[in-house]
């Protein structure tokens, strides 16, 4: 099994549990802006009645949890990771916190078609990768940015974008952002 | 030191990437990076395999696992720390 095919796997069984989850990070980055190669796949999950020990043991054998729980310096979020052993793949699960934006952010997302899975998956909203990325500010972060507003910044809810990043004290660095992805030319 | 020319191309360069991505499918993208990780999985072991040719198979997928892992040290240092377990 191919890790496209582990972590459809994965997403196939949070769907078949009804588990409420969204795909976040590169994955929602590539899905709107230009692809490129990720160590892992990120995403948030409400853990109220959600046992990842026991949700990882029904995955099987090759997903291996790692009990370590990991607070994110930037945002407060609490991850766990998932190794799916044969390809050294990494996911990389987030719980649902009290962020104002990450609240607003999992009310907002929707669902896309994956050819890979048996149903449709739940994904962060492209403003919200925006909003979310300049959070991080990596270098591969605004990368991502500029690409994704090169890609579909035609098509972005910008009253809700700035409203995030007035916020968070973002707002300069998105200015700069547009203007590399030609978005104020 | 830039030209105009260096520019020129590099414009062309990104608007080719932009186009190249725009003509994607949406479900295609989704999932883009995880293949693209398995590809460079197996480029990085056929690497190691020509660096290290007297190595098992399982010390060749040992040492791409401490490849990998230096990689995401430098990539969340400064960002996790540890705060209890499951």
């Amino acid at each position: 099994m191919s890790s496209e095919q582990a972590l459809a796997r994965l997403i196939d069984a949070l769907e078949n549990e009804e588990v409420p989850y969204m795909l976040v990070g590169a994955l929602s980055s590539n899905l709107y802006g230009v692809p490129r190669a990720t160590n892992d796949a990120d995403l948030v999950v409400e853990f109220e009645a959600f046992n990842l020990i026991e949700f990882c043991h029904r995955l099987g054998d090759e997903f291996q949890l790692d009990r370590q729980m990991m607070l994110e310096g930037f945002t407060g979020s609490v991850r766990n990771v998932i190794t799916y052993t044969p390809a050294s793949f990494q996911i990389e699960v987030f719980r649902l916190g009290n962020d104002p934006h990450h609240l607003e952010r999992f009310a907002r997302r929707r669902r896309q078609h994956v050819p890979e899975c048996s149903s449709e998956a739940w994904v962060a909203t492209p403003e919200d990768v925006v909003i979310q990325k300049l959070r991080w500010a990596r270098r591969k972060d605004l990368d991502d940015v500029v690409n994704l507003l090169a890609v579909s910044g035609d098509a972005l809810d910008w009253d809700f974008v700035w409203r995030w990043t007035f916020e968070h004290g973002t707002s300069d660095l998105l200015r700069q952002l547009r203007g590399e992805a030609g978005l104020d030319g | 030191m830039q030209t105009g020319d260096d520019q020129a191309l590099q414009a062309a360069l990104f608007a080719d990437k932009v186009a190249r991505a725009r003509a994607m499918s949406a479900g295609d993208k989704l999932f883009c990076g995880v293949r693209l990780f398995d590809l460079v999985r197996l480029r990085m072991l056929a690497g190691i395999r020509g660096q290290h040719p007297d190595l098992s198979d399982r010390e060749v997928e040992a040492e791409f696992r401490r490849r990998l892992s230096v990689v995401r040290q430098l990539d969340e240092q400064r960002t996790y720390t540890p705060c209890g377990s499951l």
